[in-house]
């Protein structure tokens, strides 16, 4: 017995993600060309790219959750706001991950001390503590309140880690808005390029924002899961 | 002459596809227990329900 049945928007949302992927890797496999200096591996960059931007929309889409938290105190807006922080953070996890593939061949070394690197990693670890506020308080009003605050504050590592590259002296390239011309590993997009790049970044949007409902839809029934046992516990003293 | 860095690419590629599909399982997995749970304490109510009345 299925507790509440999948939205037909929901499952044509999914179909729709799937596409868009297949395409956007299709078009970045055959269509992009090979940039000449880093070789086959420049390639990672349209989903790792794609793939931390939709990271920071999770964490956005937390942030306004958590204000609205705040104003209301519903208690939903508390699960739309885990729901964002981890999405965000897997899709942030996987965008430093792969980055630090590309930066082996590239820069000859899996790991930097570089400012994108050092705040994106910080903001990683940030939202980790977020998690574990939660996982140590067992009041829901009480721990909806507290990671709200903490996810506001917290929100202040995204902005700094996206520009971090163009206010900090660094090595990492700039892909959005003008370049460094000290970057290791850059390079300029031609039009086959930006055509790859943005079918990339619109089919992780769609994945995210398919992923973000079932994870909503999840977070809605562990609460009532929750709901319903303190009611039984209740009844049972 | 352009570097072979074809492992990279692919050892990249795996990472983000492989770990979205894990994450979507994982997600999916906790759904199916989470209504296995459900209908257990739906269970219990139902159970609990003619003891009150």
């Amino acid at each position: 017995m299925k507790p509440e049945k999948t939205p037909r928007a929901l499952i044509f949302l999914d179909f729709l993600a799937l596409l868009a992927l297949a395409t956007a890797f299709a078009l970045v496999i055959f269509y992009a060309p090979f940039e000449l200096t880093m070789g086959s591996v420049q390639k990672v960059f349209y989903f790792h790219v794609a793939a931390g931007l939709a990271g920071m929309l999770g964490f956005f889409v937390a942030t306004i959750a958590a204000v609205a938290c705040l104003k209301t105190g519903s208690l939903k807006w508390d699960v739309a706001g885990l729901a964002g922080v981890e999405i965000g953070m897997v899709l942030m996890a996987l965008c430093i991950v792969s980055g630090s593939i590309w930066a082996r061949p590239v820069w000859n070394t899996w790991w930097t001390w570089d400012p994108r690197l050092t705040t994106a990693l910080i903001m990683e670890l940030i939202y980790a503590a977020y998690l574990l506020l939660r996982s140590g308080l067992d009041d829901a009003r009480r721990r909806a309140k507290l990671a709200a605050v903490y996810a506001v504050v917290g929100f202040i590592s995204v902005p700094l880690t996206f520009f971090s590259i163009r206010v900090f002296r660094t090595i990492h390239p700039v892909m959005i808005g003008s370049a460094d011309s000290s970057a290791n590993g850059l390079f300029a997009m031609n039009p086959s390029m930006q055509t790859t790049f943005f079918s990339s970044l619109a089919a992780f949007s769609i994945l995210f924002i398919a992923l973000y409902w079932h994870r909503y839809r999840l977070g809605n029934l562990q609460a009532e899961i929750n709901e319903r046992r303190a009611a039984l516990q209740e009844e049972g003293e | 002459m352009m570097p072979d860095t074809s492992a990279y690419m692919v050892a990249g590629f795996l990472v983000i596809i492989g770990g979205v599909a894990i994450y979507v399982l994982w997600i999916f997995t906790r759904f199916i227990n989470c209504a296995i749970r459900l209908n257990a304490l739906k269970e219990l109510e139902k159970e609990k329900k003619p003891h009150g009345e």
